[in-house]
């Protein structure tokens, strides 16, 4: 309190500001003090009809505001808020078969029944998640912190959707039965093509943008008229619309990422750094503050310049849209830069590492492997049962006269695990 | 880039400090709104970059003789997102502008 004041707060404002502030977080408490020590004087001697109490719903909503804001960013698109979603879900999705069961001492019993047939199925699942997921780190100081937690944020995503999924099939299938001794069955059958088909969809989307991109590349004049698509430099900044992904292959293992909607954009580990060094350059300032709204466009399409840095030199650019763009699945761009998005939008970017990415590294976006996963999970069990039909397997999946759960199995929804990579 | 679709009650505040009132309290009387709505408004528009806030400086707030006040300012996306906000609630402006006389 400012004892210049002609006159000071009253005691129970004083008071007041001083518990609720504690509310504030800690950082924001003496300017939040310093505003409403000027809200509470005003409403006193300015506007001397007006009680406190007028003002004590404002003083208590603001420093709640500034306490849940403060939550909020702290948590938001964080693989903790992901897991902890997972773990709501979880729960929810035990209260059918605890609800049937009446107690814990069921349920145990229930799944330890489902346990063979369930960790074989995990094991597959695991592994074909593993073997899709485009982890990819960039360098710096946390390369190996964010690498390993990349990692394991997996494996506990992993574990945890493989329990939903096997709680949700459960629940789905338990009650038919009764009526439906194949339910099981009768549910793969249901959503193994539909995965089949959301994969596929995917995938020709992304094979359509990608046959888009060259097509356009190719019918560009420049192309064809000094052939400077073999010598660009991809440094030159251009927002010209084009789709795609070009891939510079030499004399450097660059990588160029792909904008869908904007163009042409170089996602490298931190060339941002290095660039921002040769400050006097225009494009580095323009790399510098724009860069993710600016696309980096093959400028060299257009007008050939050569980049101030120098050292960077010449980068071969090798069409690889369609193989490149398959793999590294769907590319969910800007999205999860939004600020509104639902629920469920949100549930669905949490599942990647936002936030380590942003630690680790300039801001990048992450991007979604997702198609590759089902498609993965698909192909192998397909083949498993089918083909090779492994005598574990056979005895898994053979229905348990004994038990009248005996048909449900994890694989029944055919659940795909987010992939996730951090560049 | 089109302008962020606002509630009502954002849409009165941000309308006000159009107006040229920049104090909390003073937005408080003159939307009547209560206080426990004005602030954290005030704060998501601050947080949404429609507003801005600065202090007032302490020559100032010395020769009124009060403590410097925190002034709330409406951003050029703030005018854009009232205009728009105007369009939407013809009664807007005429409903401030009626409490204020």
């Amino acid at each position: 309190m400012n004892p210049s004041l002609p006159s000071p707060l009253p005691r129970g404002d004083r008071k007041l500001l001083r518990f609720v502030c504690r509310l504030v977080p800690f950082n924001q408490r003496e300017e939040w003090i310093r505003s409403w020590v000027a809200e509470l004087w005003c409403c006193h001697h300015a506007h001397r009809g007006v009680r406190t109490r007028t003002l004590f719903f404002g003083v208590l909503q603001d420093a709640l505001w500034l306490r849940g804001e403060q939550v909020r960013q702290a948590v938001s698109g964080t693989a903790i808020l992901c897991l902890f979603a997972l773990l709501i879900l979880i729960s929810v999705s035990c209260l059918p078969a605890l609800s049937h069961y009446g107690r814990w001492g069921g349920l145990d019993d229930w799944l330890m029944r489902q346990g063979s047939r369930f960790s074989c199925e995990s094991v597959l699942i695991a592994f074909v998640s593993y073997a899709t997921a485009p982890f990819q780190v960039g360098s710096g100081a946390t390369r190996r912190q964010v690498w390993l937690k990349a990692r394991l944020f997996h494996w506990a995503k992993t574990f945890l959707v493989l329990i939903l999924a096997f709680n949700l099939s459960a629940d789905l299938s338990y009650p038919l039965q009764t009526f439906v001794p194949l339910t099981s069955e009768f549910l793969q059958s249901i959503c193994l093509p539909s995965w089949l088909c959301w994969a596929c969809a995917g995938v020709c989307r992304m094979m359509s943008r990608a046959a888009g991109s060259v097509c356009g590349l190719l019918q560009h004049q420049s192309v064809w008229g000094d052939r400077r698509i073999t010598s660009w430099n991809g440094m030159e900044p251009n927002s010209s619309a084009a789709t795609g992904t070009v891939c510079s292959v030499f004399p450097s293992l660059r990588r160029v990422g792909a904008v869908p909607a904007r163009g042409w954009r170089i996602t490298l580990p931190c060339p941002l750094r290095r660039q921002s060094a040769v400050s006097r350059s225009s494009w580095a300032v323009l790399g510098k503050s724009d860069w993710k709204r600016v696309g980096w466009t093959p400028g060299g399409l257009r007008h050939r310049r050569r980049s101030p840095g120098g050292r960077e030199g010449h980068h071969h650019a090798g069409l690889l849209c369609g193989p490149k763009t398959i793999l590294k699945g769907p590319d969910l761009g800007s999205a999860v830069h939004r600020r509104r998005r639902g629920w469920l939008g949100r549930l669905r970017d949490h599942t990647f590492l936002l936030r380590w990415a942003r630690e680790g590294h300039e801001k990048q976006e992450p991007k979604q492997g997702s198609v590759a996963l089902p498609v993965g999970v698909a192909a192998t069990a397909l083949a498993c049962r089918t083909i090779c039909k492994p005598e574990l397997l056979k005895q898994c999946y053979r229905p348990s006269p004994s038990s009248s759960a005996g048909r449900v199995n994890a694989y029944s929804l055919w659940l795909p695990v987010p992939t996730f990579r951090c560049a | 880039m089109t302008p962020p679709r606002l509630s009502h009650t954002a849409a009165l505040i941000l309308k006000t400090l159009s107006l040229g009132h920049c104090f909390g309290f003073d937005i408080m009387t003159i939307t009547g709104l209560p206080s426990g709505t004005v602030y954290p408004a005030l704060r998501r528009l601050e947080r949404d970059t429609l507003v801005q806030s600065q202090w007032e400086s302490e020559t100032d707030a010395a020769v009124h003789q009060r403590p410097a006040r925190r002034y709330y300012e409406i951003t050029s996306a703030g005018k854009a997102a009232a205009l728009a906000a105007t369009e939407r609630y013809p009664l807007l402006a005429r409903l401030v502008s009626e409490k204020h006389a």
